[in-house]
């Protein structure tokens, strides 16, 4: 089972390569935006792989879900170049980056659950978040709240003129 | 093969922090820059993760990840929303990096 895990971790690795290359290459801003929602989730699996659940979890939901749609949906807003379409071959490599990272990440998380069990735990972490770092919460909170405060701002300032 | 496919992790890690920073250094488009931090972003957590794990304190990394994870997801989206107001209020005018380049030959 250990051997399978690190097909796993093996295979995860050169699909974070070849996503990250992806994002830096590709003309499209869009496909460039979603390669980045794949490494995210291969970079999930992989801290999964590691023994973080939570952190993947945390990766999945809120960086990849949250963030990074949020990123396609604005960069779908903008001016699309006018070649992205010339090259069928970056739609397939979409396609079939959804399929191996989804597969990757099945296989891996099935393969880390018996292997890993959890070695973080939720509570161990929540823990150490609350006594060592109660005063970086309370900025990170200030902080997430100001990000959206003048996030919210900035965009409705457009509107105005 | 534990003795090769861990040290792969530290080596991805690093290939991919360093993609991140050759982007950085080759696109001129505010997205795209953007977009190659974020592969800087993703390189650097892996390897926080990874350096908890070989040096055994799992908890401490994972806490750091997360901050860094939340810090990350706020400073994407207050990027993001500043490069479309500069892109509506018309100080740019297209964000094709081809059709900027066209615009300056001009």
């Amino acid at each position: 089972m250990r051997i399978l895990l690190e097909l796993g971790i093996l295979i995860a690795t050169v699909l974070i390569i070849i996503f990250s290359a992806f994002v830096i290459s590709h003309k499209s801003m869009i496909y460039s935006a979603l390669f980045l929602a794949f490494l995210g989730l291969a970079n999930a699996s992989l801290f999964f792989a590691l023994g973080y659940p939570l952190v993947a979890f945390v990766q999945v939901v809120v960086y990849v879900g949250a963030s990074v749609l949020f990123l396609i949906i604005s960069v779908s807003l903008l001016k699309e170049p006018k070649y992205w379409a010339t090259n069928k071959l970056y739609p397939i490599a979409g396609i079939l980056g959804v399929i191996s990272v989804g597969l990757i990440f099945i296989y891996v998380f099935g393969a880390a659950a018996n292997i890993h069990p959890s070695i973080t735990s939720y509570l161990s972490t929540a823990s150490q978040i609350l006594s060592v770092g109660d005063y970086a919460v309370v900025l990170l909170f200030l902080l997430l709240v100001l990000s959206m405060v003048i996030s919210v701002t900035v965009s409705l300032g457009g509107e105005k003129k | 093969m534990i003795f090769l496919v861990y040290p792969l992790v530290l080596l991805s890690s690093i290939a991919v922090i360093t993609l991140g920073v050759i982007g950085l250094l080759i696109h001129r488009n505010p997205i795209r820059m953007l977009l190659s931090l974020e592969v800087s972003f993703n390189g650097v957590l892996l390897l926080l993760l990874y350096s908890g794990w070989v040096v055994g304190k799992p908890v401490f990394s994972s806490s750091l990840a997360l901050f860094a994870i939340a810090i990350s997801s706020s400073e994407l989206a207050l990027m993001v929303s500043i490069i479309m107001a500069l892109f509506r209020e018309g100080y740019m005018k297209t964000l094709d990096q081809n059709e900027l380049e066209v615009e300056e030959e001009k």
